[in-house]
């Protein structure tokens, strides 16, 4: 007996190659005949179950193609001819049809589009709920007491003042003014 | 007869068959969607062999098969003639079944739904087993042993079980699998390899 026997990856790989071609033949498996009977034995089994498979096709009659070709063919007519309607459709007519033809897609887009609307109204707080939100901060913005902040924050303190001072005395500046620009 | 169809064999196609081919489908863009009767009558045969062998249920075969041509149909806009359109065809065919099974995981295993239809449990004409007319032991042994090549091809992976059974059944080349699952050829081969070292697994006894 030439070498030793064929490992289980050997006679996996003789049955189904991942190779193209016909792979040699060890001369071990040619001469041994437990090596070709376990060969022999996985390609029955492969070569019944391909042929098995062939077999089903083979024996499908005439009418079961003829059946599966026209109803394809059907599909791809009447896929074909909403594909030539929507080009022959312009846009807008197309969208409000889309539309009336999915009830739940208007309604989910209509109670969308009221949600969004409440939304930003209850953020908002209304038009006549208070200050706008840049006023509230510049009247909450701590004018005293401002020992504990950086010196960036304290400039800004003074210059919220000088503008608040500058503000409060426009009418004196006014009276400055020559009488034609009252 | 299926061998007579154009394209069998990958490795000699039909003279011309890319030229006419083209033409035709030249004329589905213009606007004539009746010419793709062409492609169904050609390569009905060939897709829903590959989707049966990967399925192994006649009537799932037969609906995936009507998928595949009416994506390929809705898609020739978009096929630039790069490959041949089998070897297209072939790789909608392989990514239809690869999503069939993600959608769902099937009710019935593969190898149950061969046994069933070894006892003529199927819808469709029974198979034509290369066992008929031997001894019942015999066909017993066979349809024993089609169930268990049937689990060990369920163990693989989607992709790798599409692989295995282009090179295997379908006797593909390596080039053609490659171009059909969109993978280099070295990948190709070690996705055999590792189906076959899979299925050296599950048919342990049978060897």
């Amino acid at each position: 007996m030439s070498g030793r026997h064929l490992t289980e990856d050997e006679v996996v790989n003789r049955v189904f190659p991942s190779e193209e071609g016909p792979a040699p033949i060890p001369i071990h498996q040619a001469v041994c005949p437990e090596c070709q009977a376990r060969v022999a034995k996985l390609r029955e089994a492969f070569l019944l179950d391909r042929g098995a498979v062939t077999g089903v096709v083979e024996s499908l009659p005439g009418d079961f193609w003829t059946a599966q070709r026209r109803a394809v063919m059907r599909r791809v007519s009447e896929l074909a001819a909403v594909e030539a309607e929507e080009k022959a459709t312009p846009f807008p007519a197309r969208f409000t049809r889309s539309i009336l033809h999915r009830p739940a897609l208007a309604f989910g887009s209509l109670a969308a589009a009221i949600a969004l609307v409440a939304g930003l109204t209850v953020l908002r707080g209304g038009p006549e709920a208070g200050p706008a939100p840049g006023a509230a901060i510049v009247t909450a913005a701590p004018v005293n007491g401002s020992a504990g902040l950086s010196a960036s924050d304290r400039a800004d303190d003074e210059l919220l003042r000088s503008v608040d001072s500058v503000l409060s005395s426009e009418a004196s500046h006014e009276a400055l003014l020559p009488e034609a620009m009252r | 007869m299926v061998n007579d169809l154009p394209g069998d064999h990958p490795g000699a196609p039909e003279p011309g068959l890319r030229e006419r081919e083209g033409e035709i489908l030249g004329r589905i863009r213009a606007g004539e969607p009746e010419a793709f009767e062409y492609f169904v009558r050609t390569y009905q045969r060939k897709v829903f062999r590959l989707v049966y062998t990967l399925v192994r249920n006649a009537g799932e075969a037969d609906a995936l098969t009507q998928d595949v041509f009416v994506k390929a149909w809705r898609a020739v806009p978009d096929f630039k003639g790069e490959a041949a359109f089998e070897t297209w065809l072939n790789r909608i065919a392989v990514n239809a079944v690869r999503d069939s099974a993600r959608r769902r995981k099937p009710v019935v295993s593969f190898a149950d739904l061969a046994a069933a239809e070894d006892a003529g449990g199927n819808e469709l004409p029974r198979a034509a087993d290369p066992t008929d007319g031997t001894s019942p032991e015999r066909d017993a042994l066979s349809g024993q042993i089609r169930k268990r090549i049937g689990q060990a091809l369920e163990a693989l992976s989607p992709r790798q079980r599409a692989i295995f059974v282009m090179k295997h059944y379908e006797e593909r080349s390596i080039a053609e699998i490659g171009a059909a699952t969109g993978l280099d050829d070295g990948t190709v081969k070690s996705h055999l390899f590792r189906a076959a070292r899979k299925l050296r697994q599950k048919l342990e006894d049978l060897r």
